[in-house]
Protein backbone atom coordinates (compact mmCIF):
# COMPACT_ATOMS: atom_id res chain seq x y z
CA UNK A 1 0.00 0.00 0.00
CA UNK A 2 1.16 3.47 -0.97
CA UNK A 3 -1.23 5.15 1.07
CA UNK A 4 -2.29 4.20 4.44
CA UNK A 5 -6.31 4.29 5.99
CA UNK A 6 -4.88 3.84 9.37
CA UNK A 7 -4.34 6.96 10.42
CA UNK A 8 -2.91 8.58 12.76
CA UNK A 9 0.46 6.86 12.39
CA UNK A 10 3.14 7.60 14.12
CA UNK A 11 6.21 6.54 11.97
CA UNK A 12 7.35 9.00 9.48
CA UNK A 13 8.05 7.83 5.72
CA UNK A 14 9.93 10.42 4.81
CA UNK A 15 12.29 9.71 7.40
CA UNK A 16 14.16 12.86 7.51
CA UNK A 17 14.04 15.50 10.24
CA UNK A 18 12.77 19.05 9.85
CA UNK A 19 14.93 21.78 10.82
CA UNK A 20 13.93 24.39 13.28
CA UNK A 21 12.36 26.95 12.32
CA UNK A 22 10.56 25.63 9.47
CA UNK A 23 7.01 25.05 11.46
CA UNK A 24 7.31 28.71 12.93
CA UNK A 25 8.22 29.69 8.60
CA UNK A 26 5.37 27.69 7.88
CA UNK A 27 2.62 29.20 10.15
CA UNK A 28 3.37 32.90 9.62
CA UNK A 29 3.75 31.79 5.56
CA UNK A 30 -0.16 30.48 5.72
CA UNK A 31 -1.01 34.00 7.60
CA UNK A 32 0.18 35.88 4.49
CA UNK A 33 -1.47 33.57 2.22
CA UNK A 34 -4.56 33.87 4.23
CA UNK A 35 -4.58 37.95 4.41
CA UNK A 36 -3.22 37.63 0.71
CA UNK A 37 -6.73 35.85 -0.21
CA UNK A 38 -8.81 38.39 1.33
CA UNK A 39 -7.03 41.02 -0.53
CA UNK A 40 -6.85 39.36 -3.78
CA UNK A 41 -9.90 37.59 -4.58
CA UNK A 42 -11.90 38.76 -7.58
CA UNK A 43 -14.90 38.43 -5.25
CA UNK A 44 -16.74 38.43 -1.91
CA UNK A 45 -17.54 33.91 -2.34
CA UNK A 46 -14.29 33.72 -4.24
CA UNK A 47 -12.68 35.39 -1.06
CA UNK A 48 -14.17 32.99 1.01
CA UNK A 49 -13.18 29.70 -0.99
CA UNK A 50 -9.58 30.91 -0.91
CA UNK A 51 -10.06 31.52 3.26
CA UNK A 52 -11.44 27.90 3.79
CA UNK A 53 -8.82 26.38 1.45
CA UNK A 54 -5.90 28.67 3.25
CA UNK A 55 -7.42 27.49 6.39
CA UNK A 56 -7.95 23.48 5.83
CA UNK A 57 -4.03 23.54 4.17
CA UNK A 58 -2.55 24.90 7.02
CA UNK A 59 -3.55 22.85 9.56
CA UNK A 60 -3.87 20.04 7.66
CA UNK A 61 -7.45 19.62 7.91
CA UNK A 62 -9.50 17.76 4.98
CA UNK A 63 -13.29 18.74 5.69
CA UNK A 64 -14.73 22.19 6.28
CA UNK A 65 -17.73 24.46 5.93
CA UNK A 66 -17.74 28.10 6.19
CA UNK A 67 -21.51 29.24 7.21
CA UNK A 68 -22.60 32.64 7.09
CA UNK A 69 -25.80 34.48 9.20
CA UNK A 70 -28.55 35.05 6.47
CA UNK A 71 -32.43 35.39 7.19
CA UNK A 72 -32.36 33.81 10.95
CA UNK A 73 -30.38 30.56 10.06
CA UNK A 74 -26.62 30.01 9.29
CA UNK A 75 -26.44 28.89 5.50
CA UNK A 76 -23.35 26.82 3.95
CA UNK A 77 -21.83 29.56 1.81
CA UNK A 78 -18.96 27.35 0.64
CA UNK A 79 -17.65 24.19 2.35
CA UNK A 80 -14.75 21.55 0.83
CA UNK A 81 -14.58 17.35 1.39
CA UNK A 82 -18.17 17.54 1.65
CA UNK A 83 -21.66 16.77 -0.03
CA UNK A 84 -23.26 19.81 -1.18
CA UNK A 85 -26.88 20.30 0.25
CA UNK A 86 -26.04 20.31 3.61
CA UNK A 87 -28.95 21.84 5.79
CA UNK A 88 -28.95 25.67 6.79
CA UNK A 89 -28.75 26.05 10.97
CA UNK A 90 -31.24 27.60 12.79
CA UNK A 91 -29.71 30.65 14.86
CA UNK A 92 -31.33 30.34 18.22
CA UNK A 93 -30.53 32.86 20.96
CA UNK A 94 -29.05 30.63 22.55
CA UNK A 95 -26.33 29.59 19.86
CA UNK A 96 -26.43 33.54 19.23
CA UNK A 97 -25.39 33.83 22.64
CA UNK A 98 -23.01 31.55 23.57
CA UNK A 99 -21.12 32.03 19.90
CA UNK A 100 -21.25 35.58 21.69
CA UNK A 101 -19.74 34.16 24.94
CA UNK A 102 -17.02 32.29 23.16
CA UNK A 103 -15.42 34.47 20.47
CA UNK A 104 -12.81 31.92 19.63
CA UNK A 105 -12.44 28.52 17.75
CA UNK A 106 -14.18 25.49 20.47
CA UNK A 107 -12.86 22.40 20.43
CA UNK A 108 -15.50 19.74 20.24
CA UNK A 109 -13.69 17.34 22.35
CA UNK A 110 -13.81 19.12 25.66
CA UNK A 111 -16.37 18.72 28.16
CA UNK A 112 -17.39 22.65 28.38
CA UNK A 113 -18.52 23.37 25.20
CA UNK A 114 -22.22 25.00 25.32
CA UNK A 115 -24.83 23.15 24.68
CA UNK A 116 -26.19 25.52 21.85
CA UNK A 117 -22.88 25.17 20.01
CA UNK A 118 -22.46 21.24 20.83
CA UNK A 119 -26.19 21.06 19.75
CA UNK A 120 -25.29 23.22 15.89
CA UNK A 121 -22.13 20.77 15.92
CA UNK A 122 -24.83 17.78 16.33
CA UNK A 123 -26.88 19.47 13.80
CA UNK A 124 -24.09 19.07 10.72
CA UNK A 125 -22.96 15.66 11.70
CA UNK A 126 -26.29 14.32 11.60
CA UNK A 127 -26.98 16.07 8.27
CA UNK A 128 -23.80 14.95 6.52
CA UNK A 129 -22.73 11.68 8.11
CA UNK A 130 -19.24 11.63 7.15
CA UNK A 131 -18.11 14.97 8.91
CA UNK A 132 -16.89 15.45 12.61
CA UNK A 133 -16.92 18.78 13.74
CA UNK A 134 -13.85 18.90 15.56
CA UNK A 135 -14.11 22.84 16.04
CA UNK A 136 -15.91 25.71 15.85
CA UNK A 137 -15.59 28.97 15.25
CA UNK A 138 -17.66 31.46 15.46
CA UNK A 139 -17.58 34.20 13.57
CA UNK A 140 -18.49 37.65 14.29
CA UNK A 141 -17.84 41.29 15.58
CA UNK A 142 -19.22 43.28 18.89
CA UNK A 143 -22.85 43.55 17.11
CA UNK A 144 -23.08 39.72 16.74
CA UNK A 145 -22.82 36.59 14.94
CA UNK A 146 -22.05 37.09 11.09
CA UNK A 147 -21.00 33.39 10.61
CA UNK A 148 -19.74 29.73 11.62
CA UNK A 149 -16.37 28.02 10.51
CA UNK A 150 -17.28 24.38 11.25
CA UNK A 151 -13.60 22.14 10.89
CA UNK A 152 -13.27 18.49 10.71
CA UNK A 153 -10.48 16.63 11.68
CA UNK A 154 -6.66 16.62 11.00
CA UNK A 155 -5.60 14.66 8.43
CA UNK A 156 -3.77 12.44 11.48
CA UNK A 157 -6.42 12.91 13.35
CA UNK A 158 -4.10 15.06 16.25
CA UNK A 159 -5.67 17.67 17.69
CA UNK A 160 -4.70 21.03 16.99
CA UNK A 161 -1.92 22.50 19.18
CA UNK A 162 -2.05 25.54 21.40
CA UNK A 163 0.02 27.51 18.55
CA UNK A 164 -2.33 25.95 16.09
CA UNK A 165 -5.32 27.53 17.69
CA UNK A 166 -4.17 30.53 18.51
CA UNK A 167 -3.42 31.31 14.40
CA UNK A 168 -6.84 29.59 13.91
CA UNK A 169 -8.36 32.79 16.16
CA UNK A 170 -6.17 35.21 14.39
CA UNK A 171 -6.84 34.08 11.06
CA UNK A 172 -10.56 33.83 11.95
CA UNK A 173 -10.75 37.19 13.48
CA UNK A 174 -9.36 38.47 10.23
CA UNK A 175 -12.15 36.28 8.54
CA UNK A 176 -14.88 37.99 10.60
CA UNK A 177 -13.74 41.42 10.18
CA UNK A 178 -13.70 40.48 6.36
CA UNK A 179 -17.01 39.53 6.53
CA UNK A 180 -18.43 42.22 7.87
CA UNK A 181 -16.74 44.87 5.87
CA UNK A 182 -18.36 42.91 3.30
CA UNK A 183 -21.98 43.05 4.72
CA UNK A 184 -21.35 46.97 5.35
CA UNK A 185 -19.83 47.55 1.72
CA UNK A 186 -23.19 45.85 0.72
CA UNK A 187 -25.59 47.79 2.68
CA UNK A 188 -23.85 50.92 1.40
CA UNK A 189 -24.26 49.55 -2.31
CA UNK A 190 -27.88 48.63 -1.53
CA UNK A 191 -28.63 52.26 -0.31
CA UNK A 192 -26.75 54.04 -3.16
CA UNK A 193 -28.93 51.66 -5.56
CA UNK A 194 -32.31 53.20 -3.68
CA UNK A 195 -30.97 56.88 -3.93
CA UNK A 196 -30.31 55.91 -7.54
CA UNK A 197 -33.65 54.89 -8.37
CA UNK A 198 -35.11 57.82 -6.97
CA UNK A 199 -32.83 60.55 -8.32
CA UNK A 200 -33.62 58.67 -11.83
CA UNK A 201 -37.71 59.12 -10.87
CA UNK A 202 -36.84 62.74 -9.92
CA UNK A 203 -35.09 63.35 -12.72
CA UNK A 204 -37.65 62.09 -14.89
CA UNK A 205 -40.05 63.96 -13.24
CA UNK A 206 -38.55 66.83 -13.94
CA UNK A 207 -37.93 66.21 -17.33
CA UNK A 208 -41.69 65.75 -17.59
CA UNK A 209 -42.64 69.16 -16.13
CA UNK A 210 -39.86 70.91 -17.84
CA UNK A 211 -41.77 69.72 -21.32
CA UNK A 212 -44.88 70.69 -20.13
CA UNK A 213 -43.51 73.98 -18.88
CA UNK A 214 -41.80 74.66 -22.51
CA UNK A 215 -44.91 73.28 -24.27
CA UNK A 216 -46.23 76.58 -22.39
CA UNK A 217 -44.04 78.81 -23.15
CA UNK A 218 -44.14 77.71 -26.79
CA UNK A 219 -48.03 78.10 -26.64
CA UNK A 220 -47.75 81.50 -25.61
CA UNK A 221 -45.43 82.53 -28.16
CA UNK A 222 -47.72 81.34 -30.74
CA UNK A 223 -50.68 83.23 -29.97
CA UNK A 224 -48.54 86.25 -29.76
CA UNK A 225 -47.48 85.19 -33.51
CA UNK A 226 -51.10 84.43 -34.43
CA UNK A 227 -51.28 88.15 -34.42
CA UNK A 228 -47.88 88.78 -36.82
CA UNK A 229 -48.43 86.11 -39.29
CA UNK A 230 -45.34 87.23 -41.58
CA UNK A 231 -43.27 86.24 -37.82
CA UNK A 232 -44.57 82.79 -38.28
CA UNK A 233 -41.93 80.04 -36.40
CA UNK A 234 -39.33 82.77 -36.08
CA UNK A 235 -39.33 82.31 -31.80
CA UNK A 236 -38.95 79.19 -32.65
CA UNK A 237 -35.88 79.69 -34.95
CA UNK A 238 -34.13 82.57 -32.81
CA UNK A 239 -34.06 80.21 -29.91
CA UNK A 240 -32.47 77.26 -31.80
CA UNK A 241 -29.75 79.57 -32.88
CA UNK A 242 -29.51 81.63 -29.64
CA UNK A 243 -28.98 78.12 -27.85
CA UNK A 244 -26.44 76.81 -30.29
CA UNK A 245 -24.36 79.74 -29.64
CA UNK A 246 -24.95 79.92 -26.15
CA UNK A 247 -23.51 76.48 -26.17
CA UNK A 248 -20.93 77.00 -28.11
CA UNK A 249 -19.57 79.80 -26.10
CA UNK A 250 -20.04 76.72 -23.22
CA UNK A 251 -22.55 79.08 -21.33
CA UNK A 252 -23.33 77.88 -17.67
CA UNK A 253 -26.98 75.38 -18.12
CA UNK A 254 -28.74 77.56 -16.58
CA UNK A 255 -27.68 80.43 -18.79
CA UNK A 256 -28.33 78.61 -21.83
CA UNK A 257 -31.61 77.73 -20.25
CA UNK A 258 -32.66 81.12 -19.97
CA UNK A 259 -31.54 82.44 -23.07
CA UNK A 260 -33.85 79.11 -24.59
CA UNK A 261 -37.05 80.81 -22.38
CA UNK A 262 -35.89 84.53 -23.48
CA UNK A 263 -35.84 83.95 -26.95
CA UNK A 264 -38.89 81.85 -27.26
CA UNK A 265 -40.79 84.93 -25.43
CA UNK A 266 -38.60 87.81 -26.83
CA UNK A 267 -41.64 89.54 -28.69
CA UNK A 268 -43.94 88.59 -26.09
CA UNK A 269 -44.40 92.34 -25.79
CA UNK A 270 -45.81 92.73 -29.41
CA UNK A 271 -48.86 91.52 -28.07
CA UNK A 272 -50.10 94.97 -27.24
CA UNK A 273 -48.87 96.60 -30.76
CA UNK A 274 -51.18 97.53 -33.30
CA UNK A 275 -51.69 94.36 -35.72
CA UNK A 276 -52.49 97.27 -38.64
CA UNK A 277 -48.17 98.16 -37.48
CA UNK A 278 -47.21 94.69 -37.68
CA UNK A 279 -48.87 93.63 -41.26
CA UNK A 280 -48.29 97.61 -42.53
CA UNK A 281 -46.79 96.91 -46.14
CA UNK A 282 -45.46 100.19 -46.78
CA UNK A 283 -42.69 102.27 -44.42
CA UNK A 284 -43.57 102.80 -40.39
CA UNK A 285 -44.42 106.60 -39.79
CA UNK A 286 -42.27 108.01 -36.71
CA UNK A 287 -45.12 107.65 -34.50
CA UNK A 288 -45.86 103.79 -35.65
CA UNK A 289 -42.00 103.07 -35.41
CA UNK A 290 -41.93 104.84 -31.29
CA UNK A 291 -44.79 102.41 -30.94
CA UNK A 292 -43.31 99.39 -32.10
CA UNK A 293 -40.04 100.17 -29.97
CA UNK A 294 -41.56 99.83 -26.80
CA UNK A 295 -42.13 96.11 -27.65
CA UNK A 296 -39.18 94.87 -25.79
CA UNK A 297 -40.05 97.01 -22.56
CA UNK A 298 -43.84 95.20 -23.17
CA UNK A 299 -42.08 92.05 -23.17
CA UNK A 300 -39.81 92.64 -20.06
CA UNK A 301 -43.46 93.97 -18.36
CA UNK A 302 -44.83 91.01 -18.75
CA UNK A 303 -42.23 88.46 -18.26
CA UNK A 304 -41.37 89.86 -15.11
CA UNK A 305 -44.41 88.95 -13.55
CA UNK A 306 -43.51 85.41 -14.18
CA UNK A 307 -41.10 83.20 -11.54
CA UNK A 308 -38.65 81.66 -14.26
CA UNK A 309 -36.62 78.92 -12.64
CA UNK A 310 -33.75 80.47 -14.32
CA UNK A 311 -32.16 83.77 -13.95
CA UNK A 312 -32.96 87.17 -15.74
CA UNK A 313 -35.28 85.82 -18.59
CA UNK A 314 -37.24 89.38 -18.82
CA UNK A 315 -33.93 91.34 -18.61
CA UNK A 316 -32.47 89.26 -21.90
CA UNK A 317 -35.80 89.95 -23.80
CA UNK A 318 -36.35 93.58 -22.99
CA UNK A 319 -32.36 94.06 -24.16
CA UNK A 320 -32.49 91.84 -27.21
CA UNK A 321 -32.68 95.14 -29.37
CA UNK A 322 -29.80 96.97 -27.91
CA UNK A 323 -27.10 97.47 -29.62
CA UNK A 324 -22.88 97.82 -28.84
CA UNK A 325 -22.50 101.10 -29.79
CA UNK A 326 -25.61 102.58 -27.71
CA UNK A 327 -27.92 103.33 -30.72
CA UNK A 328 -29.96 100.20 -29.80
CA UNK A 329 -33.40 100.42 -27.81
CA UNK A 330 -35.33 100.43 -25.21
CA UNK A 331 -32.81 102.31 -22.70
CA UNK A 332 -29.52 103.00 -25.48
CA UNK A 333 -27.65 100.47 -23.23
CA UNK A 334 -23.77 99.86 -24.58
CA UNK A 335 -21.45 97.17 -24.42
CA UNK A 336 -20.68 95.71 -21.32
CA UNK A 337 -24.27 97.10 -19.79
CA UNK A 338 -25.58 94.60 -22.40
CA UNK A 339 -25.64 90.85 -20.97
CA UNK A 340 -24.13 88.19 -23.32
CA UNK A 341 -27.64 86.34 -23.33
CA UNK A 342 -28.97 89.31 -25.23
CA UNK A 343 -26.05 90.15 -27.52
CA UNK A 344 -26.91 86.39 -28.52
CA UNK A 345 -30.57 86.86 -29.17
CA UNK A 346 -30.03 90.33 -30.79
CA UNK A 347 -27.89 88.44 -33.45
CA UNK A 348 -29.96 85.52 -33.56
CA UNK A 349 -33.19 87.44 -34.03
CA UNK A 350 -31.84 90.47 -36.22
CA UNK A 351 -30.60 87.65 -39.17
CA UNK A 352 -33.45 85.60 -38.69
CA UNK A 353 -36.11 88.28 -39.71
CA UNK A 354 -32.93 89.48 -42.45
CA UNK A 355 -33.80 85.91 -44.02
CA UNK A 356 -37.62 86.07 -43.68
CA UNK A 357 -40.34 87.61 -46.23
CA UNK A 358 -41.82 90.74 -43.90
CA UNK A 359 -44.65 93.08 -45.17
CA UNK A 360 -42.59 95.82 -46.04
CA UNK A 361 -39.65 93.99 -47.62
CA UNK A 362 -39.18 90.71 -49.52
CA UNK A 363 -36.22 88.17 -47.85
CA UNK A 364 -32.29 89.19 -48.15
CA UNK A 365 -30.17 86.13 -49.66
CA UNK A 366 -28.48 84.63 -47.86
CA UNK A 367 -24.96 85.70 -48.04
CA UNK A 368 -26.48 88.99 -48.15
CA UNK A 369 -27.86 88.77 -44.63
CA UNK A 370 -24.32 87.48 -43.30
CA UNK A 371 -22.65 90.40 -44.99
CA UNK A 372 -25.06 92.28 -42.80
CA UNK A 373 -24.02 90.79 -40.04
CA UNK A 374 -20.79 90.55 -40.36
CA UNK A 375 -20.57 94.69 -41.34
CA UNK A 376 -22.16 95.69 -38.25
CA UNK A 377 -20.45 93.59 -35.82
CA UNK A 378 -18.86 95.53 -33.08
CA UNK A 379 -21.36 98.23 -33.60
CA UNK A 380 -24.31 96.55 -33.23
CA UNK A 381 -23.12 92.75 -32.25
CA UNK A 382 -20.83 91.12 -30.49
CA UNK A 383 -17.68 89.57 -32.63
CA UNK A 384 -17.39 86.69 -30.34
CA UNK A 385 -21.21 86.05 -30.61
CA UNK A 386 -20.41 86.49 -34.38
CA UNK A 387 -18.07 84.04 -34.70
CA UNK A 388 -19.66 81.34 -32.69
CA UNK A 389 -22.96 81.78 -34.97
CA UNK A 390 -20.59 81.66 -38.06
CA UNK A 391 -19.20 78.79 -36.85
CA UNK A 392 -22.30 77.03 -36.15
CA UNK A 393 -23.78 77.75 -39.69
CA UNK A 394 -20.42 76.51 -41.27
CA UNK A 395 -20.91 73.19 -39.48
CA UNK A 396 -24.77 73.16 -40.23
CA UNK A 397 -23.62 73.78 -44.21
CA UNK A 398 -20.73 70.71 -43.81
CA UNK A 399 -23.70 68.34 -42.71
CA UNK A 400 -23.52 68.74 -38.60
CA UNK A 401 -27.02 68.51 -36.52
CA UNK A 402 -28.34 66.85 -39.66
CA UNK A 403 -30.84 65.15 -37.48
CA UNK A 404 -31.51 68.13 -35.15
CA UNK A 405 -30.92 71.38 -37.59
CA UNK A 406 -30.23 74.85 -36.14
CA UNK A 407 -31.16 76.63 -39.10
CA UNK A 408 -34.50 76.42 -40.23
CA UNK A 409 -34.70 78.77 -42.71
CA UNK A 410 -32.47 80.16 -44.82
CA UNK A 411 -34.55 80.33 -47.99
CA UNK A 412 -33.66 79.14 -51.00
CA UNK A 413 -32.24 81.88 -52.82
CA UNK A 414 -28.26 80.93 -51.88
CA UNK A 415 -25.77 78.53 -53.28
CA UNK A 416 -23.78 76.81 -50.42
CA UNK A 417 -20.49 76.82 -52.29
CA UNK A 418 -20.84 80.45 -51.73
CA UNK A 419 -22.19 80.47 -48.65
CA UNK A 420 -19.27 78.46 -47.04
CA UNK A 421 -16.98 80.81 -49.41
CA UNK A 422 -17.90 83.80 -47.35
CA UNK A 423 -18.15 81.90 -43.82
CA UNK A 424 -14.93 80.73 -44.41
CA UNK A 425 -13.08 84.20 -45.28
CA UNK A 426 -14.98 85.42 -42.51
CA UNK A 427 -14.39 83.16 -40.30
CA UNK A 428 -10.27 83.49 -40.83
CA UNK A 429 -10.82 87.73 -40.73
CA UNK A 430 -12.22 87.02 -37.18
CA UNK A 431 -9.53 85.43 -35.74
CA UNK B 1 3.62 35.32 -11.10
CA UNK B 2 1.57 32.57 -10.59
CA UNK B 3 1.03 30.05 -13.24
CA UNK B 4 0.35 26.31 -13.02
CA UNK B 5 0.08 23.76 -15.75
CA UNK B 6 -0.96 20.27 -15.16
CA UNK B 7 -0.78 17.91 -17.77
CA UNK B 8 -1.38 14.12 -17.61
CA UNK B 9 -0.07 10.58 -19.19
CA UNK B 10 -1.17 6.83 -18.54
CA UNK B 11 1.22 4.67 -18.00
CA UNK B 12 -0.44 1.25 -17.67
CA UNK B 13 -2.87 1.24 -15.45
CA UNK B 14 -1.82 4.67 -13.64
CA UNK B 15 -2.37 8.48 -14.22
CA UNK B 16 0.52 10.48 -13.97
CA UNK B 17 0.24 13.91 -13.07
CA UNK B 18 2.33 16.48 -13.81
CA UNK B 19 2.26 19.98 -11.95
CA UNK B 20 4.20 22.56 -13.34
CA UNK B 21 4.46 25.60 -12.14
CA UNK B 22 2.63 27.61 -8.95
CA UNK B 23 0.27 25.18 -6.75
CA UNK B 24 -1.26 28.05 -4.29
CA UNK B 25 -4.03 28.98 -6.18
CA UNK B 26 -7.39 27.95 -7.33
CA UNK B 27 -6.09 27.07 -10.80
CA UNK B 28 -4.79 24.11 -8.54
CA UNK B 29 -8.23 22.88 -8.54
CA UNK B 30 -7.75 21.53 -12.01
CA UNK B 31 -5.30 18.53 -10.52
CA UNK B 32 -8.70 17.76 -8.38
CA UNK B 33 -10.65 17.44 -11.34
CA UNK B 34 -8.26 15.16 -13.32
CA UNK B 35 -7.64 12.90 -10.47
CA UNK B 36 -11.29 12.62 -9.97
CA UNK B 37 -12.21 12.01 -13.77
CA UNK B 38 -9.58 9.33 -13.51
CA UNK B 39 -11.58 7.87 -10.15
CA UNK B 40 -14.50 8.26 -11.81
CA UNK B 41 -13.20 6.32 -14.89
CA UNK B 42 -12.27 3.44 -12.35
CA UNK B 43 -8.50 4.07 -11.76
CA UNK B 44 -6.99 3.60 -8.88
CA UNK B 45 -3.46 4.70 -9.05
CA UNK B 46 -2.27 7.89 -9.15
CA UNK B 47 1.56 9.23 -9.14
CA UNK B 48 1.48 13.01 -8.69
CA UNK B 49 5.18 14.40 -10.40
CA UNK B 50 6.36 17.27 -8.61
CA UNK B 51 9.10 18.09 -10.78
CA UNK B 52 7.86 21.04 -12.21
CA UNK B 53 6.21 22.64 -9.48
CA UNK B 54 8.19 25.56 -8.34
CA UNK B 55 5.79 26.69 -4.69
CA UNK B 56 3.53 24.90 -2.97
CA UNK B 57 1.41 26.90 -0.21
CA UNK B 58 -1.50 26.53 2.32
CA UNK B 59 -4.15 26.28 -0.87
CA UNK B 60 -1.88 23.89 -2.43
CA UNK B 61 -1.57 21.67 0.84
CA UNK B 62 -5.27 21.61 0.89
CA UNK B 63 -5.66 20.51 -2.51
CA UNK B 64 -3.58 17.57 -2.38
CA UNK B 65 -5.11 17.15 1.06
CA UNK B 66 -8.55 16.63 -0.89
CA UNK B 67 -6.70 14.10 -3.27
CA UNK B 68 -5.34 12.07 -0.51
CA UNK B 69 -8.33 11.99 0.77
CA UNK B 70 -10.58 11.25 -2.87
CA UNK B 71 -8.23 8.20 -3.36
CA UNK B 72 -8.31 6.36 0.45
CA UNK B 73 -12.33 6.73 -0.06
CA UNK B 74 -11.87 4.60 -3.55
CA UNK B 75 -8.74 2.37 -1.45
CA UNK B 76 -6.55 3.67 -4.54
CA UNK B 77 -3.02 4.25 -4.50
CA UNK B 78 -1.33 7.36 -4.55
CA UNK B 79 2.54 8.35 -4.67
CA UNK B 80 4.50 11.41 -5.54
CA UNK B 81 7.96 11.74 -6.98
CA UNK B 82 10.39 14.35 -8.17
CA UNK B 83 9.93 16.51 -4.57
CA UNK B 84 12.11 19.02 -3.65
CA UNK B 85 13.54 19.21 -0.84
CA UNK B 86 11.42 22.03 0.41
CA UNK B 87 8.18 20.09 -0.97
CA UNK B 88 9.22 17.06 1.03
CA UNK B 89 9.72 18.65 4.41
CA UNK B 90 6.09 20.34 3.70
CA UNK B 91 4.30 17.25 3.15
CA UNK B 92 6.15 15.44 6.46
CA UNK B 93 5.40 18.70 8.16
CA UNK B 94 1.53 18.78 7.51
CA UNK B 95 1.34 14.93 7.84
CA UNK B 96 0.42 13.92 4.12
CA UNK B 97 3.96 12.48 4.11
CA UNK B 98 2.47 9.45 6.84
CA UNK B 99 -0.04 8.52 4.34
CA UNK B 100 1.66 9.23 1.19
CA UNK B 101 5.21 7.65 -0.28
CA UNK B 102 7.83 9.14 -2.27
CA UNK B 103 10.03 8.54 -4.31
CA UNK B 104 12.70 10.21 -6.01
CA UNK B 105 11.91 9.04 -9.80
CA UNK B 106 9.02 8.48 -11.47
CA UNK B 107 10.04 4.91 -12.90
CA UNK B 108 10.30 3.55 -9.42
CA UNK B 109 6.96 5.06 -8.46
CA UNK B 110 5.74 3.18 -10.91
CA UNK B 111 7.67 -0.08 -10.61
CA UNK B 112 6.05 0.41 -7.08
CA UNK B 113 2.56 0.70 -8.46
CA UNK B 114 3.62 -2.31 -10.82
CA UNK B 115 4.41 -4.52 -8.03
CA UNK B 116 1.13 -3.90 -6.28
CA UNK B 117 -1.12 -4.83 -8.37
Amino acid sequence: MVISRSRPESARTGGERIPAGRREAFKLKALRDFTLCLARARDFDESLHLSLMVILGSFSIVKGALLLREDGEFRVRVSRGLPPGMPPIETSKELVAALRRSGRPVLMGRREVPGAIRKAAEGMEHAVPAFSVDVLCPLGTRSGPLGLLALGPTITGEPLTVGERETLGVMTSFLSAHISNHRVMSDIFRLNEVLRFQVQENERLITGMQEIYLDTIRALATAIEAKDPYTRGHSERVARISVSIAKGLDLPEKEVEAIHIASILHDVGKIGTARSILTKPSPLTAGEIREIQRHPQTSFEILSEIKFPYPNVAQLARDHHEWLDGTGYPHGKRDRQISMGARIIALADAFDAMVSDRPYRDSLPLVAALGEIKSCLRRHYDPIVGRMFFRSLRGELSGEHREDPVFTALGERYSRGDAVAFLDRTLQDLR
Amino acid sequence: MSYLTVRTRQADDALVVYIDGYLNSLMGEEVERVVQEALDAGRRKVLLNFEGTRLINSIGISIIIDIVEKIMERNGMLAFCALSRINRELFQMTGVARYVQAFDLEEEALGYFAQSS
